[in-house]
């Protein structure tokens, strides 16, 4: 009971008990916050520029599989076209394996030509020189059988369909059904009425069971439908005609300094540069919001290249807090403005001691305005209606200005053109690189998205100050293009 | 403004540090912040020490609030942080100099009452003890832990925490026989 009351007694005399704290403490405890917010922020923005990384990577794959697959098929085409040129005049009797809603001899010839491109291709696989031997002794039978039509053709056809099996890419005997019912046959070989003809008269042909260079064949002859059919769209695109252009165009992103340092600071004696240095490396390493608008021409250079300039006005704003202010007196009166090294640059070490004021932790906003002039190379990966480039080149940044504001009322807005007394150079050279993917809607105008990075070669601080930032830009640009003929 | 925010009932502050609004994050810090000083001075040997710990607290409180589901007052909830903020600070010290059983030492006959002693000699009585027997006896006499919860809190067993804690309160009975015997020699003017 003793023992009680002794513990109530102490609990008692902590109850009401206060004591103030140093003003310090929610100081540092608004900075921690701010810090914190600002992280978060920097994990968001990271996160975006990975998820947009990740979409390019994939539009670029997808673009470079088709780009390969298209070249391939247009090869094939082009084969099966010089093929049915120099054959045509010289096999026009050939009914065997006519059908009936497709006239003429076009059809088994293509089917010879593209099997010898397909044993060509077989010539890497180790017995590939015995099958191109087959393909040419299966053509050279083929032909005079269809003009025959006798009995001996078909065995004929059937030993070079035996010494043809031997390749490896060969369907073999079970790899087709046991009937030819079009119903019970996969889509490939049921996909239409023609094809399913084909296949009847193959059977009326052999009565046996199917032979896997038959299969083949048909399997042949349907690519070379669907290349035909393709060739009837892709008459060289529009898109060739595209000579020149112009666009305008807007672009929104983000940046963040990868690599800012302020630890050579130049600007300064040492003395100074422990008041300075804070409100610098604070500056120097914001990350914030990057936009752009302006105009383009581009013309083509080759078959896939293109060349692209314009003039763009880029702003690149920035936040941080700080807790310090500048103070600039003008006879009796007093100006305070938001801590940047814009009122640095050019004072000696009294003037920054008396300039700098400690104050309550604040957000200021920085401003800066370029006129940036790119110049890119681009690939043409995809050449059609919906077009897809890569891009890369270097852009030429004119420093315009920069405005430093805070979000309290009591400081004063201060710009800073370029020139001596600005900390920026006046000149940057950044390095561009970005993806296009456009979609051409109308005869004379295309509309694109062109996600991309832009890094600057140097610091965008003046070199003799010492301090490091080079800021990466990634955006994403809407570009409406108006096309020239 | 601040004034304002003074009045603000202690849900509308909690509305409002959810909602990230440093104006109302600064009203409940400069209401609760003079409390917490004391509870984290309990724990801590010097003025400076209390001050990063009420600071790692506060913003741990400002992050946390979104959770907070108001089950308990807002101040004890928030006293909570800042003892186990404090309770962070502390175990490197008390893991470098882990806690073992004392002998208890020889009570005094008589209770010494602490009644018209001011906190501020308290906490410096506090204060002086062993790290140890300093935060058991923080945890055991003010916060109202029994010995089995401190030993789960800090690692100990509950007759380690009970032989700290009785060695703490021989201590501080000590200090108060001594503070007494100069408050009836000298009168009130040290008090």
């Amino acid at each position: 009971m003793e023992r009680e009351k002794f513990e109530r007694s102490w609990k008692d005399a902590f109850e009401k008990a206060e004591l103030n704290p140093d003003d310090q403490v929610w100081t540092n405890i608004e900075l921690e916050l701010e810090r914190q917010r600002g992280g978060e922020l920097k994990r968001r923005l990271l996160f975006y520029k990975m998820l947009a990384a990740a979409s390019v990577v994939f539009a670029l794959t997808v673009a470079g599989v088709g780009y390969f697959h298209m070249t391939e098929l247009r090869q094939d085409a082009q084969l099966v076209l010089q093929d049915k040129t120099t054959t045509s005049a010289s096999d026009g009797k050939d009914t065997t394996l006519q059908t009936p809603d497709q006239p003429g001899d076009t059809r088994t010839e293509p089917m010879a030509r593209a099997d010898e491109k397909a044993t060509d291709r077989s010539q890497k696989a180790p017995n590939g020189s015995a099958a191109l031997a087959d393909a040419s002794a299966l053509r050279r039978i083929q032909s005079p059988a269809r003009e025959r039509g006798d009995t001996h053709s078909r065995s004929a056809l059937s030993r070079a369909t035996a010494a043809a099996d031997d390749r490896p890419r060969l369907p073999g005997p079970n790899d087709l059904p046991s009937t030819l019912d079009a119903e019970r046959l996969p889509p490939l070989y049921a996909a239409d009425r023609r094809f399913d003809s084909a296949l009847r008269q193959i059977k009326d042909y052999e009565k046996e069971s199917v032979d896997p260079v038959v299969a083949m064949l048909a399997r042949l002859e349907q690519r070379e439908r669907d290349l035909q059919t393709e060739d009837g769209h892709e008459e060289r695109p529009d898109s060739q005609h595209e000579q020149l252009w112009t666009s305008v165009g807007v672009a929104a992103g983000s940046f963040n300094t990868m690599h800012a340092s302020t630890s050579n600071m130049r600007m300064l004696s040492a003395s100074a540069q422990n008041v300075a240095a804070p409100i610098v490396d604070r500056e120097a390493k914001a990350s914030g919001l990057s936009y752009s608008m302006g105009v383009n021409v581009g013309t083509r250079i080759s078959d896939r290249w293109v060349l692209q300039g314009g003039v763009n006005y880029l702003t690149q704003a920035s936040e941080y807090t700080t807790d310090n202010v500048v103070m600039t007196s003008t006879g009796y009166t007093s100006r305070f403005m938001a801590a940047h090294s814009n009122a640095l640059v050019g004072a000696d070490e009294r003037d920054i001691n008396q300039k700098i004021v400690y104050s309550a932790p604040y957000t200021v906003n920085n401003s800066m305005r370029y006129l940036s002039i790119p110049m890119q190379a681009g690939y043409l990966l995809v050449d059609k209606a919906f077009g897809v480039q890569v891009n890369a080149g270097v852009a030429t940044d004119l420093f315009l200005q920069n405005t430093v504001k805070a979000d309290s009322d009591q400081l004063a807005r201060s710009s800073q053109p370029a020139g001596e007394d600005s900390p920026y150079r006046a000149v940057n050279l950044s390095g561009l690189f970005g993806t296009e993917f456009s979609y051409r809607f109308a005869e004379n105008y295309r509309v694109s998205l062109n996600p991309g990075i832009r890094y600057p070669f140097n610091t965008i601080y003046k070199s003799e100050l010492g301090i490091q930032s080079t800021p990466v830009t990634f955006d994403i640009g809407l570009r409406f293009r108006y096309i020239f003929h | 403004m601040q004034n304002g925010r003074t009045l603000l009932s202690e849900q509308e502050l909690i509305d409002g540090c959810r909602r990230g609004d440093r104006s109302f994050q600064h009203a409940l810090y400069e209401r609760y912040c003079r409390k917490m000083l004391v509870v984290c001075l309990r724990y801590s040997k010097t003025t400076a020490e209390a001050e990063d710990i009420l600071q790692e607290g506060f913003v741990k409180v400002f992050h946390a609030l979104k959770d907070f589901r108001q089950e308990s007052k807002l101040e004890t909830w928030i006293t909570r942080i800042m003892v186990n903020t404090a309770l962070n600070s502390q175990r490197k010290k008390l893991y470098l100099y882990p806690m073992v059983d004392v002998e208890e030492m020889d009570l005094p006959e008589d209770e010494v009452s602490i009644s018209g002693i001011h906190f501020s000699q308290l906490l410096e009585m506090i204060q002086s003890l062993p790290q140890g027997c300093q935060v058991v006896f923080n945890l055991f006499a003010i916060e109202g832990y029994n010995h089995k919860e401190i030993g789960e809190m800090l690692g100990i067993s509950e007759g380690t925490s009970k032989s700290q804690y009785a060695r703490a309160r021989s201590l501080l009975q000590a200090k108060l026989l001594k503070e007494s015997s100069y408050y009836h020699k000298y009168g009130e003017g040290k008090v």
